[in-house]
């Protein structure tokens, strides 16, 4: 099992979970098992569940009514905008990090 | 087991964030191992959505709780010398916070606060924070009824070795607080007893803060 990373892009549960959800909903399990999939990083359910509450407040992300006890969430209109924010600073901050270190 | 385990992690939790997340979580700790790993997480996310659900008031009295530690510990350590000059009133302060000025104006603070914010009653607001903060006399006096805290009366300018015979001194000197000794059945009930002066004082604190919303919310022209 991947461990959870103490920095970078993969230590922030928030921009992980808005990153799965970034191709259509999912409820907490698939969230889960999503960014372990794509991230490589186990992120603990207790953190998960921390983040989503969080990212519900904000209204970054919105819960769907579900079939049973397990609902889907779904990204909001203000949490794409973030998530394409957080990403294109990324991209920009790490294009300008390995030209320099290419040059170096 | 593992779910009475589950019951157990969940109650963890704050009601309020049970009642809108508690079945999905359920559902995701009983479809997998539950490894100390994964309790350990649990229960840090519970502490901290705990601690997001706190009223401000008690944060305050966790702050009022921690002087009078500190003034307790600073008294039993370092019991002050007599001093009859403007010294003394500071030693009073510091060795007394919850019968001083700044107590009482903590308690019309929260009052003032909760009225203007309406989140709480001010007057159950001031209350709350009042007991939190007289928890750790009730401790003192619960000591002293047990005999595990002997109390000492001293006169001015006498000076004590902090542990006799009978364990730890809480040192007490007559003539700088011009009153009498706490007896220890009083510091037990010190949270009790501070219950009708903390009302009155965020009672008073909130009519304030709701007259000044009312005059904050009047016609410019009128």
């Amino acid at each position: 099992m991947a461990r959870k990373p103490s920095s970078g892009p993969a230590a922030d549960p928030e921009l992980l979970i808005l990153s799965s959800l970034a191709d259509g909903p999912k409820h907490g399990w698939a969230i889960m098992s999503d960014i372990e999939t794509f991230a490589g990083v186990t992120v603990g359910p207790g953190t998960l569940y921390n983040a989503i509450t969080r990212l519900v407040e904000k209204e970054l992300i919105a819960p769907l009514e579900g079939d049973g006890r397990q609902r889907p969430y779904k990204l909001t209109a203000r949490g794409t905008a973030a998530l394409d924010e957080q990403l294109q600073n990324m991209r920009r901050i790490a294009s300008i990090g390995l030209r320099r270190l290419r040059l170096a | 087991m593992k779910t009475t385990l589950v019951r157990w992690l969940l109650r963890l939790y704050p009601k309020s964030w049970r009642a809108e997340y508690g079945a999905e979580l359920a559902d995701m700790l009983r479809a997998r191992p539950l490894c100390a790993a994964i309790v350990f997480d649990i229960a840090r996310s519970a502490i901290w959505q705990r601690l997001r659900v706190v009223l401000p008031a008690t944060w305050v009295g966790i702050g009022l709780m921690l002087v009078t530690i500190w003034a307790i510990v600073t008294t039993m350590l370092a019991p002050p010398p007599y001093a009859p000059s403007a010294l003394s009133e500071r030693i009073e302060w510091l060795q007394k916070p919850l019968q001083s000025e700044f107590y009482v104006l903590v308690l019309f603070a929260i009052g003032f606060w909760n009225a203007v914010a309406g989140k709480q009653s001010p007057a159950r607001a001031a209350m709350r924070a009042s007991v939190i903060a007289s928890i750790p006399l009730a401790l003192i006096g619960l000591l002293m009824l047990t005999g595990l805290l002997a109390h000492a009366e001293l006169v001015p300018g006498q000076k004590i070795a902090m542990l006799n015979a009978r364990g730890i001194l809480y040192p007490f000197y007559k003539g700088i607080q011009q009153i009498p000794a706490p007896a220890p059945l009083t510091l037990l009930l010190s949270p009790l007893l501070r219950l009708p002066g903390a009302w009155l004082w965020g009672t008073i604190g909130g009519s304030l803060g709701r007259k000044y919303v009312t005059w904050r919310r009047r016609p410019i022209n009128a």
